[in-house]
């Protein structure tokens, strides 16, 4: 019988992970760990490049969230220049976010766990992916595609394409809003707000189905991240940080990003690549803490839209600290990023062609924030006074919970994997706790290093017994 | 319409289409031999990883989800290097005339040929390009 359990890779997320889950002489789940086993190195290497290339140099971390990292890059890059840049590209940059978190909350929803939700967590290997949802409901998957592709047409319409648009820069965004662009954006506006109360009615009922899973994922207890408007709506955009305790008090807030290091340290553990951010008064791991649509909708008192706080009401009777209820959060997202984006364009000043602010640099050091798909993102970077960088720090939104990820992959393990009979829905369990979170892995990883992948069968007193690959 | 890799929600614009061709790089032979062959639609894939969409899933998903899918052609180019750079490489670069012409050729007589019979999609497998190296 193995003693250690590998899936390897832990499949429909992004990036490259695999769990190990240590099994003790009874065969019960003794530990369990989440291991990111890939490098990038961004860090380093953008190290020597000028800070204007920034945006566009970090935009490469990903291909599904992009534009997370060209608004937090650009920010920075807005803090070392000393600008303050116009309210209109502030809020042209927020629509491009918002379509963004829109787009990748649709992937994330539709193509990889709904498989899970609507065929079952045991349902046939073959079967769990979108084609396995398109052949037993196909309009189900043909609202997911179609949610996607509105995000993406409307970041292709603002940024001249949809993956690494160039748009957005330092002090502001290229070019203004032309009347024909905003038009079919607003066109587009009422479909997506349909799709996505449509999808939030469907999923409602499939809770039910789940109780088990929602209470293994509510195991590990966290606080929560994120940040909110002064009078504690949602925010994508810009905004002072909210942390809250376990029990949803208010721990921390009016946190300033730009101090993030007062606050935030990281911690390193030998079984991943990914570091772990924690509240540094709290100390770790104890100052965990999850960001990310189920994290915001905890921080914060209403989404500040019609439809998605009306959606809010039923999330607010759900168990907070379930991290399966990132799937309803998601989808709450999704509405109110298509709600926000409506009112945004109906703005008259969305239409100003002052869309950019002019500078030298006049800081050598600047941090961006704002909120990705996957929860706060922080780029922190330090010039010489030819404007090339000579530090970066990135704290990923996937990194932020990463120990999140890797308890609750043990709590899971514990729920649902008996060594005795091993079967693949109990495997599929433990993959959907880390599904639910969305990681973006590319995007995480970025310190130097080796990339060993290592496949073992761990013994109860370390010794290695056989390699198994699932 | 140039991509990163294929999503499946390109199965919507290709439902739409009267024939699509993807363009691709390959590795594996000497670089610039130009290999076509014609994509039949298959059944919905098995495989769990929605990054690795190919040109017959995307098919077959259009037909799922959209009810129609076009005749579709694969074209590939063997590649000289697959590192990071901004530019083909020298010598891609200096066959990029010649490979466009046999591109465009290829494209010609697909488009003429479903003109003419577009039954005959699925047994003409072979009859565009070869290896023909450029």
């Amino acid at each position: 019988m193995p003693q250690t359990i590998y899936i390897d890779p832990v499949t429909r997320i992004e990036g490259h992970a695999k769990v190990t889950i240590h099994l003790d002489d009874a065969g019960e789940v003794e530990n369990a760990h989440f291991h990111v086993t890939q490098v990038r190195g961004f860090e380093k290497f953008v190290e020597g490049r000028p800070f204007e290339e920034m945006p566009s140099l970090m935009a490469r971390i990903c291909g599904i969230c992009p534009v997370s990292h060209l608004i937090a890059s650009a920010k920075a890059c807005d803090a070392l220049l000393a600008v303050q840049i116009p309210r209109t590209a502030a809020n042209l940059r927020r629509i491009m976010n918002l379509a963004q978190i829109a787009q990748s909350h649709a992937l994330s929803f539709f193509y990889l766990s709904s498989p899970d939700l609507l065929l079952g967590m045991d349902a046939e290997v073959g079967k769990r992916n979108l084609f396995g949802v398109a052949e037993n409901q196909p309009q189900l998957a043909r609202d997911g595609v179609r949610l996607r592709q509105i995000g993406q047409q409307i970041i292709e319409l603002l940024g001249g394409k949809r993956i690494h648009p160039a748009w957005v820069v330092p002090g502001g965004v290229n070019e203004p809003l032309a009347p024909e662009k905003r038009e079919m954006m607003l066109a587009m506006m009422p479909e997506g707000i349909m799709l996505a109360e449509r999808t939030i009615t469907w999923f409602k009922p499939i809770l039910e189905q789940y109780a088990e899973e929602i209470s293994a994922f509510s195991a590990y207890k966290t606080l929560f991240m994120g940040t909110v408007t002064p009078n504690s709506r949602l925010e994508m955009y810009d905004g002072n940080w909210r942390i809250v305790g376990k029990n949803l008090e208010v721990v921390a807030d009016n946190l300033n990003p730009a101090k993030y290091e007062s606050f935030i340290t990281e911690a390193v553990e030998p079984y991943t690549y990914l570091k772990t951010p924690y509240y540094k008064p709290l100390g770790y791991p104890e100052g965990t803490y999850r960001v990310g649509p189920l994290a915001r909708l905890n921080i914060v008192s209403s989404c500040g839209t019609p439809r998605a706080d009306d959606k809010l009401e039923f999330f607010r009777s759900l168990d907070f600290q379930s991290s399966f209820h990132y799937h309803y959060a998601r989808l709450i997202e999704i509405l109110y990023c298509f709600e926000m984006i409506n009112q945004l364009l109906h703005d008259p000043e969305i239409m100003s062609d002052h869309v950019r602010a002019y500078a030298e640099p006049n800081s050598r050091e600047g941090v961006g924030a704002s909120e990705a798909p996957r929860g706060t993102l922080l780029h922190h970077y330090e010039i010489d006074q030819d404007g090339l960088i000579t530090r970066a720090n990135l704290i990923i939104a996937t990194g932020h919970n990463n120990q999140a990820m890797d308890r609750g992959v043990y709590e899971v393990a514990r729920r649902f994997v008996h060594g005795a009979q091993l079967s693949e829905g109990m495997l599929n369990r433990v993959e959907a706790l880390v599904r639910a979170f969305d990681p973006c892995l590319s995007c995480s990883t970025h310190a130097v290093g080796q990339m060993p992948l290592q496949i073992q069968l761990v013994a109860p007193d370390g010794g290695i017994v056989d390699e198994i690959k699932r | 319409m140039t991509m990163n890799q294929l999503t499946p929600e390109l199965a919507a614009p290709i439902s739409e289409a009267q024939q699509v061709v993807f363009l691709d790089a390959r590795m594996g032979d000497p670089p610039g031999v130009v290999l076509s062959e014609v994509v039949e639609e298959t059944a919905l894939p098995a495989g769990a990883f929605t990054h690795q969409v190919t040109p017959a899933a995307l098919l077959a998903a259009a037909r799922q989800l959209y009810g129609a899918a076009p005749a579709a052609l694969l074209i590939s180019i063997s590649g000289a290097s697959f590192e990071y750079a901004t530019e083909l490489s020298p010598v891609l670069q200096a066959r990029l005339p010649q490979i466009t012409d046999q591109v465009s050729t290829i494209i010609e007589l697909f488009f003429q040929q479903q003109e003419n019979s577009p039954s005959a999609a699925g047994a003409s497998r072979l009859s565009y390009g070869s290896t023909k190296e450029c």
